[in-house]
């Protein structure tokens, strides 16, 4: 691993934190707020590639089980591994790799906004709602009824970063995994 | 500056080693499971609860706070088991969730980052042959730490001077040349860690 590798892994734990912490935008017609952080997990995945975005999701959760509030909503320490959505939280890392392997060589939007669904959402809710089928006792297409709440909030998200990586790599150049 | 949820002090959780106390949260994480005896759930929740005044002299505030960070989704719990398991069977799961959630939080408010690190990386030492390399690990923690602060001035130094050209300035507009900035903030500190040899750390002991 170069320094540079370790480098863009940290920032992006760390910008991913900083997605967080931001003010939570309302969506109409959802009752959660929204925040910016799962972005984060698309955005590690189309800017810094597979491996490195997986790298540095793992790294955010491991900072986070060490007690540092970095979750939106200032959540964090081993407690959010023990409630319901310790399973999205599992599915970021595996979800921003995803991204990143769906992303490798594309360059025009519709490939890029396709692999945010599948990794950033797809995957993400795919080890999320088991998470909390199993946590809360409920059944699994409870569970994904109540997480389709997230749904229109991580559409807009994978949009956004869509949009932002198409700019970026124009503006960046260098950054191409 | 990030602050830790690290509550100091001197009581007898402070001064037991984090690896003793992850151990016993893992021991009872496995226990909740084989425990179905409503009563005997409800009476561990308190011997946890209470635990913080009496093993580690926090009060109630942290549990209160430990909980509310759970409150929506035992909300969606109750009512969605009430419906259709019973109340039994939701007071269960929401008993053994918040025992769970309390003891996991009571290890995180009595533990200094700097010993939760320490064991991380103890444990990360085991991996050593597939190529795990625990010093980097540590690196790349405290440089995590370090970056959350400085990407956070990044992105209001964009916002801010946005607003200033009279942009609207909404997350949407400020990301881009927030993180232009941010990835060439990340290309100076990686030169700066090759000038410093980064690359042969490998090599040391």
């Amino acid at each position: 691993m170069t320094a540079r590798d370790t480098v863009l892994i940290a920032t992006f734990a760390a910008l991913t934190a900083v997605l967080g912490l931001l003010p939570p935008l309302p969506v109409p017609l959802v009752p959660v707020p929204i925040t910016a952080q799962t972005m984060g997990v698309m955005l590690a995945g189309l800017m810094i590639g597979p491996r490195r975005g997986g790298l540095a999701m793992l790294l955010l959760l491991g900072v986070v089980a060490l007690g540092i509030p970095l979750l939106a909503g200032g959540r964090g320490g081993l407690a959010v591994f023990a409630g319901p959505s310790a399973g999205y939280l599992i599915g970021w890392p595996i979800g921003a790799f995803v991204t990143g392997m769906l992303a490798r060589g594309a360059t025009s939007p519709a490939p890029l906004f396709a692999a945010c669904l599948a990794g950033g959402i797809g995957v993400v809710y795919a080890c999320g709602i088991p998470g909390v089928a199993l946590i809360s006792g409920i059944s699994v297409p409870t569970a994904a009824l109540a997480s389709a709440a997230f749904l229109p909030g991580d559409l807009i998200k994978a949009g956004v970063a869509t949009a932002v990586a198409v700019t970026l790599r124009r503006a960046y150049p260098r950054l191409t995994p | 500056m990030i602050t830790g949820l690290y509550i100091p002090g001197d009581s007898l959780l402070h001064r037991c080693p984090a690896g003793v106390k992850l151990i016993a949260l893992v021991l009872i994480g496995i226990g909740l499971i084989a425990i179905d005896n409503l009563f005997l759930l409800c009476a561990l929740a308190v011997v946890v609860a209470a635990s913080y005044s009496a093993f580690a002299g926090l009060g109630v505030a942290p549990v209160w706070q430990a909980t509310r960070a759970v409150l929506v989704w035992l909300g969606l719990i109750v009512l969605a088991q009430a419906l259709l398991a019973g109340v039994e069977a939701a007071a269960e799961t929401v008993v053994r969730l918040l025992i769970l959630i309390w003891s996991a939080a009571l290890v995180s408010y009595t533990s200094r980052l700097s010993d939760m690190a320490a064991v991380l990386e103890r444990g990360l030492a085991a991996f050593k042959p597939l190529g795990v390399q625990p010093e980097k690990t540590a690196f790349m923690i405290a440089l995590t730490l370090r970056l959350v602060p400085a990407i956070f001035a990044i992105a209001r130094d964009v916002r801010d001077a946005q607003r200033a050209r009279g942009v609207d300035a909404s997350v949407v507009t400020a990301i881009v040349p927030a993180l232009t900035r941010i990835m060439a903030h990340a290309d100076a500190v990686s030169d700066a860690l090759t000038a410093r040899g980064y690359e042969r750390w490998d090599t040391a002991p």
